[in-house]
């Protein structure tokens, strides 16, 4: 009995020290709590939860089970649209997921005047997209007075259709919004590569290893870590990617650049169907999820990074 | 766990205040506060911010009960719904056309059909637009101005074209098929595109709707409860036969297939196309943000195809939220009748209206002699307006006299269900059409009414 | 840093560039990025002209390479019409506190997460991370209602910043990039100063913060661009035309200017974040130190 009441204490003991001990910690981590409940998981939690019922534009209406999800699995237009999405996300990695490293890599030989490499590569990124736009408005002009087609022709080649060809408008789309983002992306790499251990290259030299040896080996696992947080950052952007397509081609020609994320702004915002724009916000997030515990059962080294 | 339940009750809380908003508008009946959206920006418009100002003053002195809020915010179509949603909206703002059904849908517009009988506008609104503004014999907006859609010309284009009549007028075509035959005439001479046709963001369709009702498309029909989507019809294909030839038998079109509403402004402005169905109210921004020259400006009807001669409906309202009180739905009213948006004359409106008038006429803004179409009937504003007008007027009325001779044009509202989502799946079949010349006309047609019925129609439940 | 760093910055060793290889492998990687940062800058030269054309000149296709003249009317003219001294003034003080809020909320939790690790922690992190899944247009209405009417303390915040301070303060990849940050810190230094008897608090102040600087500057950084430009949140709560930042400003301006006057707004929205980043990239050369080892 005594022993019990002992062990009991002891127990308590230890609670209210382990509480003490971390209070402290609890709270300098309060602020982000409260900002995140604020304004991420409570209105969350609330579209999850009206996903599941009749909307009246944001007024909910009755319990309606799956019926949102089930007119957004029947649009005739969503395996379609389900495709697109895995498309943007295959070329956002293929093009702008390595790029940003690469630019660093080399950007990081530079001896004199990166001060002008980084400023040039990071001006996209505060360009007010409503410019960016009309930029490459120009530059895709699908006649002989755009930028690209005047390239072609001066290059005796033929013009082409650009963003209404529908074969390639994903990868056009890809393209500029890596224009857009690789700049900040790739100033981390970058100041990553600034912190290495720079007799590490002396030792690879000294071993007779070539230069492209020595990038394997001692650049990359520098950066392998923010290579691997943001490939799953990127997958997950680009999954949700809408403004782009939004502003360049409205999902056309036919469908052929529409993603998910757009189709969810259009119920939302030009149908006033918030349920199944909620609904489709909810499909995203599931696939999202199954990607991410695939990801990181393959890949158990990030357990450490993230 | 404690962490938890924190969460849930945190979480059940915020659920249950959905449900009772905190109305931020005073209840009172003895002082009412009313907001008022669209009001002007002191430093790019300082005349029209002053009339605002002026106005407001006016009309809390005159009605010392009621006070004015200012808002700024203009409706759009994204910032909308959140508005509505924290019950945020001002009390009365303006709303274009194409947008108010879904709002009405979505149960956001208060239900004036009482006040504007209370003031006897219904049975002055003239039965066109009687007929367009009701839904059930309800009626949930306050018309402020209407326009049909007319083919808009530059005069620019048809002069490098050598085309333009000795009087400096545009030569409009008749029909439609005159219409491709004078486009691919002017592209081949200009290499500008002869006729703008939008293809994205619904304008494609709004545009379309115009020309399909002249080929005769039906496009849905209400059949014991529900609505089927009629548009798999020989007349369908015709009308898409006619955007096919456009591009591909006349090459009338531009290069680019991606054009919506506001890239057809800039392309109509800056003279890299011809003519464009358009309605009267663009005129404002061709001018004013594309600095076309306003004596370039031409308006004319859309031409008749083989099933007569069409034109929709385009315009402005003002709306006022669900959860306006009665007292603020007057006050309202009586805002809008001093702003002399309403048959209703006094100083106040008269002065109001002449403003507006003369500075556009200062600020190089297209002036017509005449209002394009009346709302109301009769009232002593329609005779004001068009006294103040012929006063103000300031381009070449016979650039705009083809448009006013609208006898036999129908002018149809949109269509009843869904429009903006049948807009949507027209700018498809214009972008598909547009993009492949080898297009099976009669297999689009077969899969857009498809479409539309499974995605959309079918889901209608009213 | 000395200018024998500098040079043994790359892969590249500064013995090899005086080789024919070396030499001929640092020309082709210098031409290489000097034709790629064309694909940057020449937006940026056509911007900047282009603003200076006149409307009729600015639409016309094939675009004319330079404006026919450069009118300094013409920005002075722009400058009052959109009232830009005052936008300039809200849009600071709005993105100066944010950057703030970021730094201090986003950065805590980082060294919470990294270092401190409270019995529980696990599970913020974990949802921390679910947290960048979560589509943004799932919680837009939701989280307006929130703002115009605070959950327990019913204020509405419309009119005021707070919003965007908030938003700034919760923000799943900052957090996440201090925490990496943090994890890199060599934990020998930390070691030591406890047993020197310093406490947690003591430490962050005197050990933690100096080291994180530049992690600091980076996410600043962002910050100032992110928030600068900021459109969509403060279009939807801030109502007083006064107050407006500048993200809302061009874009209430873009209805009443024509298009190459309302570029210029653009050029001037652009000109305080480029000024920003020319005088803070100096000092993210320091890098984000050993966080990002792998």
């Amino acid at each position: 009995m005594r022993i019990k009441t002992e062990n009991k204490r002891s127990k308590t003991n230890k609670i209210i020290a382990t509480a003490r001990r971390d209070l402290p910690a609890w709270l300098l981590i309060v602020p982000f709590l409260l900002c995140a409940l604020i304004t991420i998981w409570l209105p969350t939690a609330k579209g999850i939860i009206w996903s599941f019922f009749d909307m009246n534009g944001y007024t909910v209406g009755e319990f309606a089970g799956l019926k949102n999800y089930i007119q957004v699995f029947t649009n005739t237009d969503f395996i379609q649209t389900v495709l697109n999405t895995f498309k943007y996300v295959f070329w956002s990695i293929l093009i702008g997921f390595w790029l940003p490293a690469f630019i660093a890599i080399l950007l990081n030989e530079i001896r004199r005047g990166s001060g002008y490499f980084k400023f040039a590569i990071y001006f996209p990124a505060m360009v007010p997209a409503v410019a960016v736009s009309l930029l490459w408005y120009y530059i895709y002009f699908p006649d002989a007075t755009g930028l690209l087609n005047m390239i072609l022709l001066k290059l005796g080649m033929e013009s082409m259709a650009w963003l209404q060809n529908a074969n390639i408008t994903i990868i056009l789309i890809v393209i500029t919004s890596t224009w857009c983002a690789m700049g900040s992306t790739m100033l981390i790499y970058y100041s990553a590569l600034q912190n290495i251990n720079r007799d590490l290259y002396e030792a690879a030299l000294l071993d007779g290893a070539g230069f492209i040896k020595r990038i394997w080996h001692v650049t990359l696992p520098q950066i392998s870590g923010m290579l691997l947080i943001n490939f799953v950052g990127q997958v997950i952007t680009v999954f949700q990617i809408f403004e782009q397509p939004l502003a360049m081609t409205g999902g056309g020609p036919n469908n052929a650049s529409m993603s998910l994320g757009l189709l969810s702004y259009k119920y939302a915002f030009q149908d006033y169907k918030v349920g199944n724009s909620l609904a489709t916000n909810m499909i995203m997030l599931v696939m999202l999820i199954i990607f991410t515990v695939f990801y990181f059962s393959l890949e158990k080294k990030t357990d450490n990074t993230l | 766990m404690k962490k938890i339940i924190c969460l849930i009750m945190a979480l059940t809380m915020g659920v249950s205040m959905a449900g009772c908003s905190g109305g931020k508008t005073k209840q009172n009946a003895e002082n009412i506060t009313i907001t008022v959206g669209n009001w002007p920006d002191k430093n790019a418009n300082p005349t029209e911010y002053e009339n605002w100002e002026n106005n407001r003053t006016e009309f809390m002195s005159t009605y010392p009960n009621i006070t004015i809020e200012r808002d700024s915010w203009n409706f759009s179509i994204d910032s909308f719904l959140p508005k509505a949603a924290g019950n945020q909206l001002p009390t009365i703002f303006r709303i274009p056309y194409t947008e108010i059904d879904k709002v009405i849908e979505a149960g956001y517009a208060a239900d004036l059909t009482d006040k504007m009988k209370e003031y006897g506008y219904t049975d002055n609104l003239s039965d066109k637009m009687l007929d367009i503004l009701q839904r059930d014999g309800k009626i949930y907006m306050i018309p402020i101005n209407m326009y049909a859609m007319g083919l808009v010309g530059n005069r620019k284009v048809f002069e490098e074209a050598g085309l333009l009549n000795d009087d400096g007028t545009i030569p409009y075509p008749q029909t439609l098929d005159e219409l491709a035959v004078l486009a691919g005439e002017i592209k081949e001479k200009t290499g500008k595109a002869g006729y703008i046709l939008p293809t994205m963001k619904n304008n494609g369709g709004w545009h379309f709707m115009s020309i399909a009702w002249a080929y005769g498309v039906n496009f849905m029909e209400k059949e014991n409860d529900k609505w089927v989507a009629k548009f798999n019809s020989p007349e369908f294909i015709n009308a898409l036969q006619f955007v096919y030839d456009l591009k591909w038998k006349y090459n009338a079109l531009s290069d680019n297939a991606l054009i919506d509403g506001k890239e057809g402004q800039k392309m109509l402005a800056s003279g890299q196309g011809a003519l464009y169905i358009a309605p009267a109210d663009v005129f404002g921004a061709l001018v004013a943000e594309y600095g076309m020259d306003k004596d370039d400006i031409s308006i004319g009807k859309i031409p008749a195809g083989p099933n007569g001669q069409y034109a929709l409906m385009g315009g402005n309202l003002y709306m006022v939220p669900k959860n306006a009180s009665e007292e603020q739905i007057d006050a309202v009213f009586k805002w809008a009748e001093l702003i002399g948006d309403t048959p209703k004359s006094s100083a106040s409106a008269e002065k109001t209206v002449e403003q507006k008038i003369k500075s556009d006429n200062e600020q190089n803004k297209v002036v017509i002699e005449r209002e394009p179409f009346k709302i109301y009937k009769s009232g002593e504003m329609n005779d004001f307006k068009d006294k103040v007008r012929k006063q103000y007027a300031n381009v070449n009325s016979e650039y705009y006299k083809e448009y006013f001779d609208m006898d036999n044009v129908q002018i149809r509202a949109e269509e009843p269900v869904n429009c903006q989502q049948l807009y949507s799946i027209l700018d498809n079949c214009i972008q598909s059409i547009l993009t492949d010349k080898n297009i099976n006309l009669n297999q689009l047609a077969e899969d857009a009414a498809n479409n539309f019925q499974k995605n959309y129609l079918d889901n209608v439940s009213y | 840093m000395k200018k024998d760093d500098i040079d043994r910055v790359g892969f590249i060793q500064p013995i090899e560039l005086k080789t024919f290889k070396g030499k001929t492998t640092y020309i082709m990687i210098l031409v290489f990025m000097l034709l790629f940062s064309l694909i940057f800058i020449v937006p940026l030269c056509w911007m900047l002209l282009s603003a200076f054309k006149d409307t009729q000149e600015f639409l016309q296709i094939p675009p004319s390479l330079l404006p026919k003249k450069i009118s300094l009317e013409k920005v002075k003219e722009v400058w009052t019409f959109a009232n830009m001294g005052r936008t300039y003034i809200c849009t600071l003080f709005m993105t100066a506190v944010a950057v703030l809020t970021m730094l201090i909320s986003n950065g805590l939790a980082g060294y919470v997460l990294s270092r401190l690790k409270p019995k529980g922690s696990a599970v913020v992190k974990t949802i921390v991370l679910w947290t960048m899944m979560v589509p943004s247009t799932l919680s837009i209405a939701p989280k307006f209602m929130t703002f115009v009417d605070m959950p327990l303390i019913h204020v509405n915040l419309s009119n005021t910043y707070w919003p965007m301070w908030i938003m700034a303060g919760a923000s799943a990849y900052y957090t996440l990039l201090f925490k990496n940050f943090f994890d890199g810190i060599s934990s020998s230094l930390i070691e030591a100063a406890e047993v020197d008897g310093c406490s947690k608090l003591s430490i962050f102040f005197k050990i933690v913060l100096p080291l994180s600087k530049p992690i600091m500057i980076t996410v600043a950084i962002f910050g100032i661009m992110g928030n600068w430009g900021t459109f969509f949140w403060p279009y939807l709560m801030i109502k007083d035309i006064e107050l407006q930042p500048i993200g809302v400003r061009v874009f209430m301006l873009k209805e009443q200017l024509s298009v190459d006057r309302h570029l210029m707004v653009l050029v001037f929205a652009m000109i305080p974040p480029m000024i920003v980043f020319l005088f803070l990239q100096k000092r993210i050369l320091g890098g984000l130190s050993g966080g990002v080892k792998g």
